[in-house]
């Protein structure tokens, strides 16, 4: 544990531990095995920079005394740091085989999605278009804190806007959203819904004023694995329709449909447990899920995380679509580009605290990192 | 905790121990109230366990002894944790009504240790002799043959036997199927059915009897290992139209003999109830009193049983009984 | 391309699939298998025949009857169980227990504090009602225990386990009436209609079940509970009121079959009072292709395999099985059974129809 640096006890229960130090040990076991090839799939996945950068200290170690690794992953940056060789695949066939010091960026983008690429482009445009010139606020949030001890934050959102909540992993985004939507118990604050004061004390509350939240372990607190990918989809709607009126299954189907096509959700049939489906279109179904219950307000907790890239493009699409058409939307990630692209405000929060907020020029990758780092104890903190 | 507990309980053993001692040498044992532990079996199981409670009570009441019931609940291991924890209260007689003839030896031991005179009640137990003193016991096998005696003397052109067991292993289905299965055997009767209706339950009689109806398998006697399932195989059988009792096709022997089945013997509807006394109280007290005068006892005597026959009984004789 | 081939391929297969991999297969072949092989022993074993009771009402005798007849509280008690298997992640082994609790209130309201009453003290309904919500309300505290305090399910019901026999005791004040034979209409016959009782109730409680599962949300709620129960309240469902309820049903289950069973030899022993039912249920739960992890909810497959016990202790009472042998006898069927359902051996099964179904499309094409 000392070589990885894994910031816990060995005696702690593991799941009382953060995903990133879990993560953390499920390497150190694989690393405790003294293996000649080691196979990574998607081990930074929920591991903030410090540790991805721990993590790939270690790598190149391992490299030196001579272990093959094999590294799966779906960020393209940490895969030119620290690969040698990249192979790619598409829909299950394999493209080819470069040596990474060869091929290009947009090269390896253009393959991996098999057509020239222009869309990241095209959604930065359409970022700058939208502006909150409608000030109708559709939340309200004054003093809230929850049992999850995020400290007391204001926040607003506004019809047809973007918003989005930055700050390093554990620094308290999930739990503000969390807060709004009455998944943690809030202790303190007061939420208007559209100016009306209401108590949100559970979730089905939340929904039925309106509010949406996809939320960001999807595997943990998101799809629930066993059941088709039908019911996943009508479920939250289906909550807020109430106990003694289940839909038919011709409306089911018929909802279900609906948002399978809309979202080009990729499933054998729609009586498929979600759970094998792959992970970007799981994600797809949470959203089906909650786009079917029209939410005024929706908050979207990391749902690019752990998707491959064509997917990602197409969520941030379909955001800044959902805003044009006058949804309010949260949407929190921790690629703060992907947030650049589609936020039109940002809430910049550090150790349980928001610590800032940033809008229109101020939007950028260096006042983002410096409004998190505050004064320069950005280092301690996060040990 | 439980170490606590122990210790705590070892020392008031001392403690007490001590005070007996002081209080023999002075006092001598006539003007103190004789203390008698007994362990039952559950507090409510069945009438005739009802019975078997008011006997003891009422008799030991009677002889101005101080009873210390408990109830083992259908837990083997807590009657004998409470058994022990008699032994430790020095209790002057112990009488144990065993759910399980098995596994008495530690208690009968660590009694006879502290001088404490053994008696076992309603089934006999797994003892070597020298462990208990004396026994208030049913000879449940003497009571299966009474019933095989019986039915050699009806006579019948052929002999197909339900039998209908009690809780697999109890003594009382021991030593009742041994008889019938012994019987049968010796004089060539056909067991058509013979298998145990766990806890000794009505409505599994019952149910085991319509099978035997539906799928055809013949039969002219039941041999139920106590009155309750004698009662569910009768009500198997009206249910088919098929006649029993007195009058009927089918011979219904049942056991145990209590005042509500003896009334079916009357009517009828029975031919046969062996009794299964529960009347231990007085029986006990005069073992008691036997041992505290300083005589000498019997050790190995079973209590005497009755035979009740629809051709033989009267209203007197279920009027006299208690219960 | 072998295009044509490959069609005819999943024609065939298309028919032959569905039925294979239905949830219901295996269980109802093990049934049909089971009664085969009693007919094989004993030919008449399908007769029904309509015979006459000893006061001459008609009444239909028959193994079949009886099975259908005897399994009524397991059939319901799997219902139950089955409710609370797929919310909970985890059985309720009270309900032997708890029906003593019932066949103890009913026999109260029904006998007062007589022991051979000539008449009942109380109107039937009244009694079937107070034993309901005497059912519901054990159900209820479980259903506490286990959603409010989140004390595991089998540690929960332990407390009804042991405590509820002598409880029911109590109920009945200690004594041992016997009511009076109008109560035995609802455990046997009504006089003059040939079909046990039973059988109706057990008809009735499957299809109001059927129309609870249509008009309400039930299955789906209870499942997507026992599947993720902290996704489920993020979707606005409160999974602790939905575990809860499921103990209550369970207790109404109870109630209706402790109503039967009390009514069935009009007396009650609450000691022995159907002893080892709460492990039959559970059984017949996992018989049905339940999870007993929770998560899945095969109704039918529970009733079927409520059936299949109920048949296979009828067979080894017609067969006249040696008593000692009988646990061994049942153990080694239900090893076969619930080994043949495992996922290793379906794979097994499942093989060649598994070959023809393409991979499933990844989601990395759909840019």
């Amino acid at each position: 544990m000392k070589n990885l640096k894994i910031p816990a006890k060995p005696t702690q229960q593991l799941s009382n531990c953060s995903i990133a130090v879990q993560q953390m040990v499920a390497i150190a076991r694989a690393v405790d095995m003294e293996c000649k090839i080691l196979i990574l799939d998607e081990p930074t996945s929920s591991l903030d920079e410090q540790e991805v950068a721990r993590l790939f200290g270690l790598m190149r170690d391992l490299k030196e005394r001579g272990v093959g690794i094999i590294f799966v992953t779906h960020f393209l940056d940490q895969m030119y740091e620290i690969c040698d060789k990249v192979t790619i695949l598409r829909g299950g066939e394999l493209v080819g085989e470069y040596q990474v010091s060869e091929i290009p960026r947009v090269e390896l983008v253009a393959k991996m999605m098999g057509k020239e690429l222009g869309d990241l482009a095209a959604i930065h445009n359409e970022a700058k278009g939208i502006k909150d010139e409608n000030k109708e606020p559709v939340i309200e949030a004054e003093g809230l804190s929850s049992v999850s001890g995020i400290k007391p934050f204001n926040f607003k959102a506004y019809k047809g806007e973007v918003t989005g909540f930055a700050g390093l992993l554990g620094s308290g985004r999930s739990e503000c959203v969390r807060a709004i939507f009455g998944a943690d118990r809030v202790t303190k604050g007061k939420l208007r819904i559209k100016g009306e004061e209401v108590a949100v004390t559970s979730p089905i509350k939340a929904m039925k004023k309106g509010i949406g939240y996809l939320s960001e372990d999807r595997k943990r607190d998101g799809i629930i694995g066993d059941l088709s990918v039908r019911e996943n989809i009508i479920l939250a709607l289906q909550a807020m329709r109430g106990f003694f009126r289940p839909f038919t299954k011709a409306q089911a189907e018929a909802f279900a449909d609906e948002y399978v096509k809309m979202l080009g959700i990729k499933t054998a049939s729609l009586d498929t447990p979600v759970n094998s489906l792959s992970g970007g279109n799981q994600q797809k179904v949470i959203l089906a899920r909650w786009l079917l219950t029209h939410p005024e307000y929706l908050i979207l907790d990391e749902p690019t995380r752990g998707i491959d890239i064509g997917t990602k493009v197409e969520i941030q699409k379909l955001v800044l679509k959902l805003a044009s058409e006058g949804m309010s939307i949260t949407f929190i990630s921790s690629e703060i580009e992907e947030m650049l692209r589609t936020c039109s405000r940002l809430i910049v929060m550090r150790d349980l605290y928001v610590v800032g907020e940033l809008e229109g020029e101020d939007m950028t990758q260096d006042k983002i990192m410096y409004t998190i780092a505050g004064v320069s104890d950005q280092n301690d903190k996060e040990e | 905790m439980k170490k606590l507990f122990s210790a705590v309980l070892v020392l008031m053993l001392v403690l007490s121990l001590a005070a007996c001692g002081k209080k023999s040498e002075t006092t001598g044992k006539e003007d103190k109230k004789i203390t008698v532990g007994v362990v039952q079996t559950n507090a409510n199981e069945s009438d005739w366990r009802t019975a078997n409670t008011n006997s003891i009570n009422k008799a030991f009441e009677e002889a101005g002894f101080e009873t210390k019931m408990v109830f083992g609940e259908g837990d083997h291991a807590k009657q004998i944790s409470q058994a022990q924890q008699l032994i430790q209260e020095e209790v002057d007689y112990l009488v144990v009504l065993g759910l399980q003839s098995a596994g008495w030896e530690d208690v009968a031991k660590a009694a006879k240790e502290a001088g404490i005179p053994f008696i076992m009640a309603d089934r006999k137990l797994d003892l070597p002799e020298d462990l208990y003193t004396a026994m208030v016991c049913s000879d449940f096998e003497a009571e299966g043959k009474k019933a095989v005696d019986w039915l050699k003397k009806q006579n019948l052109p052929s002999y197909k036997i339900v039998v209908l067991g009690g809780d697999t292993g109890s003594s009382a289905q021991l030593g009742r199927s041994k008889a019938i299965e012994e019987g049968a055997a010796a004089n060539g009767w056909e067991i058509v059915f013979n298998q145990n209706m766990k806890g000794w339950d009505e409505n599994l009689a019952k149910q085991a009897v319509a099978d035997l109806i539906a799928s055809g398998t013949e039969f002219n006697v039941i041999y139920a290992e106590n009155d309750n399932m004698a009662r569910g195989a009768c009500d198997a059988m009206s249910a088919a139209g098929i006649t029993y009792g007195k009058n009927g096709d089918v011979k219904v022997i049942a056991f145990d003999a209590n005042k509500w089945a003896l009334e079916k013997v009357l009517a009828g509807e029975f031919n046969l109830d062996v009794e299964c006394n529960p009347l231990h109280g007085p029986r006990i007290v005069k073992l008691i009193k036997q041992l505290e005068a300083g005589e000498k006892i019997e050790k190995n005597v079973y209590v005497e049983e009755e035979v009740f026959d629809c051709d033989t009984i009267t209203r007197e004789m279920i009027d006299a009984r208690s219960y | 391309m072998t295009k044509k081939n490959e069609k005819a391929g999943n024609d065939l297969m298309k028919h032959i699939k569905p039925v294979i991999r239905h949830r219901l297969f295996i269980p109802i072949v093990f049934l049909i298998f089971l009664l085969l092989i009693n007919i094989f022993i004993k030919p008449g074993f399908l007769k029904i025949g309509l015979g006459k009771d000893i006061n001459g009402n008609p009444v239909l005798i028959g193994n079949i009857i009886n099975i259908l007849n005897n399994s009524t509280e397991l059939v319901i008690l799997a219902i139950g169980m089955s409710f609370v298997t797929a919310c909970s992640r985890g059985q309720d082994i009270s309900v032997g227990s708890t029906i003593a609790i019932v066949g103890g209130v009913v026999m109260r309201v029904l006998c007062g504090n007589e022991t051979q009453p000539t008449e009942l003290k109380a109107p039937v309904i009244v009694a079937f009602i107070l034993g309901c919500l005497a059912g519901m309300l054990c159900g209820a505290f479980n259903g506490i225990l286990v959603s409010r305090f989140n004390i595991q399910p089998m540690v929960a019901t332990l407390i009804l386990f042991t405590a509820g026999r002598s409880l029911g005791s109590m109920a009945m004040g200690g004594l041992k009436p016997k009511a009076v034979a109008s109560f035995s209409y609802y455990g046997n016959f009504f006089p003059g209609f040939p079909i046990p009782t039973p059988i109706l109730i057990t008809a009735a409680v499957i299809i109001i079940t059927c129309i609870a599962m249509k008009k309400t949300n039930l299955g789906l709620y209870t499942r997507a509970v026992g599947i993720n129960d902290k996704s489920s309240r993020l979707n606005g469902i409160e999974p602790s009121r939905i575990k809860f309820m499921s103990y209550v049903i369970m207790g109404l289950c109870v109630g209706i079959a402790g109503f039967i069973q009390a009514s069935r030899v009009q007396t009650v022993n609450p000691y022995t009072i159907v002893p080892g039912i709460e492990m039959d249920a559970i059984l017949a739960v996992a018989l049905g292709g339940n999870s007993l992890g929770g998560g899945s909810l095969n109704l039918p497959g529970s009733i079927v395999g409520a059936y299949t016990i109920q048949t296979l202790t009828s067979m080894l009472t017609t067969l006249n099985v040696n008593t000692n042998a009988i646990p061994v006898f049942k153990a080694v069927i239900i090893i076969v059974l619930v080994a043949i359902q495992t996922p290793a051996v379906k794979r097994l099964f499942g093989r060649k129809t598994q070959a023809a179904k393409p991979a499933l499309g990844g989601g990395k094409e759909s840019a």
